[in-house]
C-alpha cells in the first residue's frame, strides 16, 4: 500500500456512570474499496473485478481482557468509516479496539473507562 | 522413526468420504427444505405479517433501523441499528446483527456479534448500489431465533 494508514481514533465520555450504557465512537481512515468496476455501462452494465479489493475484515472490541464484540465486515463497508457501539460500564478498565484488514494488517486503539465520582 | 500403522492419503480420503456420508444418514438430522435447494425464508427468518399490530415478542425482537430515505452518495450511506427494549442478560441476549442488500454486487455488508456486556446499538456507513435498494437487517436472538426487517432507500449515485 503506497500511503501509510494512520492509527484509528477512539472517543467516549470521560466520566461514565457505573452500570449504565456508554457510547464508543471509533474513526478509522482506511481506504476500503470493493475493487469492482462497471463494464460496458451503455448496453448491459455488469460489475467486474477491476482492481484488488481492500477492506477492513474484522473489528474486535476488548473490554479489559474480555472480547466483548466482533464485527466481521465485507468490502461493502464505506471507506474511512466511523463505527459507533454501546457497552455497559461494568468495570474501570480500558476499551481496546483492534482492526484487521483483508491483507492481515493490524491497527489498534484504546481508552480507559473512568467512573463518575 | 517408522510408523507401522501410518495412514495413507488414499485411506484417509476414503474414510473421510464414508464418514461424511454416514453422518446425515444415521444421526437422524432433520434437514429443512431450505437445505435441499428450495429456500423458504419463513423457515429461516420470522417476518411480521401485520406491521401495525405487532405482538409483544415481535416488538421486542425487531431492530430499529435508521437510514435516510434518499441517499445522495451510495459510498457513504449512514445506517444505525438499535434495539433498546431487548434484554441483554446472560441467558437471553441478541447474538448478532447482520446487514444485507440482495440487489447489490456485495450482498453481505457485515455481521456484528454481541455479548451481554453490549447494548444493541451499531452505527456505521455502508456502500449501496444506485437506484432503489432494499436493505435487510437480521437480528439473531439466542433464545428466539432470527428476526428480519427491511428498509427501502433511493440511492442517487451508486457506491459499489
Amino acid at each position: 500500500m503506497a500511503e501509510k494508514i494512520k492509527a484509528p481514533r477512539i472517543r467516549m465520555a470521560r466520566n461514565i456512570k457505573k452500570g449504565k450504557g456508554f457510547k464508543v465512537k471509533v474513526k478509522f481512515d482506511h481506504p476500503s474499496f470493493t475493487g469492482l468496476g462497471i463494464v460496458d455501462d451503455q448496453n448491459d452494465p455488469i460489475f467486474n473485478r477491476a482492481i484488488p479489493t481492500t477492506f477492513i475484515r474484522n473489528m474486535l472490541v476488548y473490554y479489559g481482557d474480555d472480547l466483548v464484540s466482533r464485527f466481521r465486515m465485507s468490502s461493502a463497508i464505506a471507506d474511512n468509516p466511523l463505527f459507533t457501539f454501546k457497552l455497559k460500564a461494568v468495570k474501570e478498565e480500558p476499551v481496546r479496539v483492534v482492526f484487521i484488514d483483508n491483507h492481515g494488517e493490524r491497527w489498534e486503539t484504546s481508552s480507559k473507562v473512568k467512573f463518575r465520582k | 522413526m517408522k510408523f507401522e500403522n501410518s495412514i495413507t492419503r488414499r485411506k484417509f480420503l476414503r474414510n473421510v468420504t464414508v464418514a461424511g456420508m454416514a453422518v446425515p444418514v444415521f444421526s437422524g438430522i432433520y434437514l429443512p427444505d431450505s437445505a435441499q435447494g428450495a429456500i423458504n425464508p419463513q423457515e429461516v427468518f420470522r417476518f411480521p405479517k401485520d406491521l401495525k399490530n405487532l405482538t409483544d415478542e415481535q416488538k421486542l425482537h425487531l431492530p430499529k433501523v435508521t437510514l435516510p430515505p434518499v441517499v445522495e452518495d451510495g459510498s457513504q450511506a449512514p445506517i444505525v441499528i438499535e434495539m433498546d427494549d431487548h434484554p441483554m442478560d446472560s441467558d437471553h441476549y441478541i447474538k448478532s446483527i447482520q446487514i444485507l442488500s440482495f440487489s447489490d454486487p456485495v450482498v453481505i455488508k457485515g455481521k456484528f456479534y454481541f455479548t451481554p456486556v453490549n447494548e444493541v446499538y451499531v452505527g456505521t456507513q455502508i456502500r449501496l448500489n444506485g437506484g432503489n435498494t432494499t436493505v435487510w437487517v437480521v437480528a439473531e436472538c439466542n433464545k428466539d431465533g432470527m428476526f428480519a426487517v427491511s428498509k427501502t432507500v433511493k440511492v442517487a449515485a451508486g457506491g459499489c
